[in-house]
């Protein structure tokens, strides 16, 4: 799935006549379901976080083995009596941990590149694009396995891992809008008056990208809980004994069979978070997009 | 004239460099200013009257460049001051308003942020700024400034929006203001006063103008020089009536038979000039505007250059004593 650029486009030159972005959000069903679907997420993760669960992730109950959905374990129990349902949501904090960490960094140097590859000369473009087009050849679940396999495999080799992966999207994504932005009247008025190249690019530039930047950052933030979930499912991911999705799901193929609940929880979990977010990164889109009608 | 000048600019030539070699587009401008003096710069689409001002202000993008020339500002020589040094001259001492103002704003900033910036780039405090921006903005009579100030640009009108970009283009009080066509994307009721509004404000703050159009008539009351650019050449520099009641170069007697004229009936409005002019990549030899010339005769086969002819300057090899009427 690529974003489509010119359709978040620069044309946000009126996007301020009409309502607010966010009160176009809300208004947008895929707007309002994603934000709904991912709340659930975010804030069942923060309340793992804050040990909240209504058992400890990690504990085991040996009596308690493979107990189906009840109401004391709502989703079972996994082959250690661990309650499957406070795993899962400590292992959704964890992958998040794991994503919001990646995208953060992917975000801020792939932004940074980006408007430095559309700002300045060839000088500058070359080297950028080059290594972008180098770690864009990469299959990106490939180049996280290699950097997780040669680091030593801690959440945080995982997180920087998906980051470099991630990197090139948002070199791609910003870059266009930044050739053109480099051409608008404003910004060329910004050079008449005598304003340093770090003003205009942060203070004029950057601005006028982040929607772009925003849409992005959704979607990718869910891609990345994918490839964390998948780095764990091939045993690269975050750790044990810490819960994380992909590593549960690795634990029940075994178990499918025996005891189909130890799946469903994470399975449900993932597919829940990744659809909230797309459905919110297209909502974000159509909320920015100056072309879309005000309903949504 | 007299005194010594602001702005000397002397053989200054623009080209488009490609590997393949310069493509010459400005073929060494000259022209002077005095401080306080208003210029206007006129020509056909196409000669050349931008990249002039561009490269005054030393923006030209690649592959535009500055070939040849120098240029004189306030004592510095522009041509070899560092980006940096540049950067402090810009909006500073040489301020610079175009056309398009509906698209010389960013469109996330409130107004009276912009009209601030303008000021805090160059080293004012954050606080007078605001202050000032609120006078300034007051001043090119928009309408109750300290709300306004808070509005963003689509929220302004094509005027209101133009004359943001004046008070912003003379936050620091230039010294030398250039007006790029500001009101060609304006109504007609608005282009007279947005005209009205510049010159009073470069007469109060004594700012050298230059005034780059291709209607003669609209400046033709705020000027005290013309200077006539043909296809990248100026071919005449001359006091603003005598350039009007006594055309030095039959190009120039050719833009003014051109210009409609309400009180003189007699005279059809709008004669046009045959043909166009030469593009920068048409070779004309001799002089550029021999095609399309009335007097041209042998002599023309060989460049004229820019001598003083009158009280100013023209490039002709004819004198008009001898023009065919
Ligand atoms: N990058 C470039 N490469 C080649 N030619 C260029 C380039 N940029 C501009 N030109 C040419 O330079 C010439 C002069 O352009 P300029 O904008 O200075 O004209 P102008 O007198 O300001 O015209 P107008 O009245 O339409 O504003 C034009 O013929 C244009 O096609
Ligand atoms: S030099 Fe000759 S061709 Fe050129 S303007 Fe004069 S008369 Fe015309
Ligand atoms: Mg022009």
């Amino acid at each position: 799935m690529t974003i489509d650029v010119a359709a978040v486009g620069l044309r946000l030159a009126d996007g301020r006549s009409r309502a607010p972005a966010w009160r176009r959000l809300l208004r947008s069903h895929s707007g309002l379901v994603g934000i709904l679907l991912t709340g659930i997420i975010a804030v069942a993760a923060a309340a793992a976080v804050l040990g909240l669960t209504p058992y400890d992730p990690i504990a085991q109950a040996p009596i308690d083995r493979l107990k189906g959905p009840s109401p004391t374990y709502w989703f079972g129990t996994d082959q250690f009596g661990r309650d499957v349902f406070s795993r899962s949501v400590a292992g959704v904090a964890n992958s998040l941990t794991v994503a919001i960490v990646a995208v953060s960094l992917s975000a801020v140097i792939g932004t940074l590149a980006g408007l430095s590859a559309g700002f300045f000369g060839s000088r500058v473009r070359a080297p950028v694009l080059a290594v972008t087009n180098v770690l864009f050849a990469f299959p990106p679940l490939l180049l996280a396995l290699a950097l997780a396999s040669a680091f030593a495999r801690t959440w945080f080799t995982i997180a920087v891992a998906i980051a470099i992966v991630y990197i090139p999207i948002f070199v791609r994504v910003t870059r266009g809008p930044v050739l053109s932005l480099k051409e608008s009247d404003f910004v060329k008025a910004a050079r008449v008056l005598g304003f340093p190249t770090s003003r205009i690019l942060l203070g004029h530039v950057l601005p006028n990208i982040l929607p772009i930047v925003i849409v992005q950052v959704t979607l990718s933030l869910s891609w990345a809980v994918l490839t964390e979930a998948s780095l764990s499912f091939l045993g690269l991911g975050t750790p044990p004994p810490a819960p994380s999705l992909g590593s549960m799901v690795l634990d029940a193929k075994a178990l499918a069979d025996l005891a189909w609940w130890t799946m469903a929880a994470p399975g449900a979990v993932i597919v829940t978070f990744v659809v909230g977010l797309n459905l919110l990164g297209d909502g974000l889109r159509d909320a920015f997009d100056p072309r879309s009608g005000d309903s949504g | 004239m007299g005194g010594p000048a602001l702005l000397e600019v002397e053989d200054l030539a623009v080209a488009a460099r490609s590997r393949r070699g310069d493509l010459e587009i400005v073929h060494g401008v000259s022209l002077q200013l005095g401080p306080g003096e208003t210029l206007a710069v006129v020509g056909e689409t196409g000669s050349g009257k931008s990249l002039t001002m561009l490269a005054l202000m030393r923006l030209l993008a690649p592959p535009l460049a500055i070939t040849r020339g120098r240029i004189a500002f306030d004592g510095h020589d522009l041509t070899s001051l560092s980006e940096r040094e540049m950067r402090e001259l810009r909006g500073s001492q040489m301020a610079m308003i175009y056309q398009d103002p509906m698209t010389s704003l960013n469109p996330l900033m409130r107004i009276g942020a912009q009209v601030a910036e303008a000021m805090t780039a160059h080293g004012v405090a954050n606080s007078e700024a605001r202050r000032r921006s609120l006078e300034l903005l007051a001043r090119v009579e928009i309408p109750d400034p300290e709300r306004t100030a808070r509005s963003y640009p689509h929220e302004f009108s094509g005027g209101m929006r133009q004359r943001a970009v004046i008070a912003i283009a003379l936050a620091m009080r230039p010294r030398l203001l250039i007006a790029d066509e500001p009101t060609t994307a304006l109504d007609v009721t608005i282009q007279q006063q947005i005209l009205a509004l510049v010159n009073e404000l470069r007469r109060e703050l004594r700012m050298a103008t230059i005034w780059v159009t291709h209607d003669l008539g609209v400046v033709a009351r705020m000027v005290d020089r013309v200077v006539v650019m043909y296809a990248g050449h100026v071919v005449e520099d001359a006091p603003v009536d005598q350039l009007f009641h006594a055309p030095q170069h039959p190009y120039t007697r050719s833009l003014l038979a051109a210009l409609p004229n309400p009180t003189d009936q007699s005279r059809p409005a709008l004669v046009q000039i045959p043909g166009r002019p030469p593009l920068p990549t048409e070779m004309v030899e001799g002089c550029p505007f021999r095609p399309r010339c009335a007097q041209a005769r042998e002599a023309c086969r060989v460049r004229p250059v820019l001598e003083p002819r009158a009280a100013g300057r023209a490039a002709c090899w004819v004198p008009v004593e001898e023009w065919r009427p």
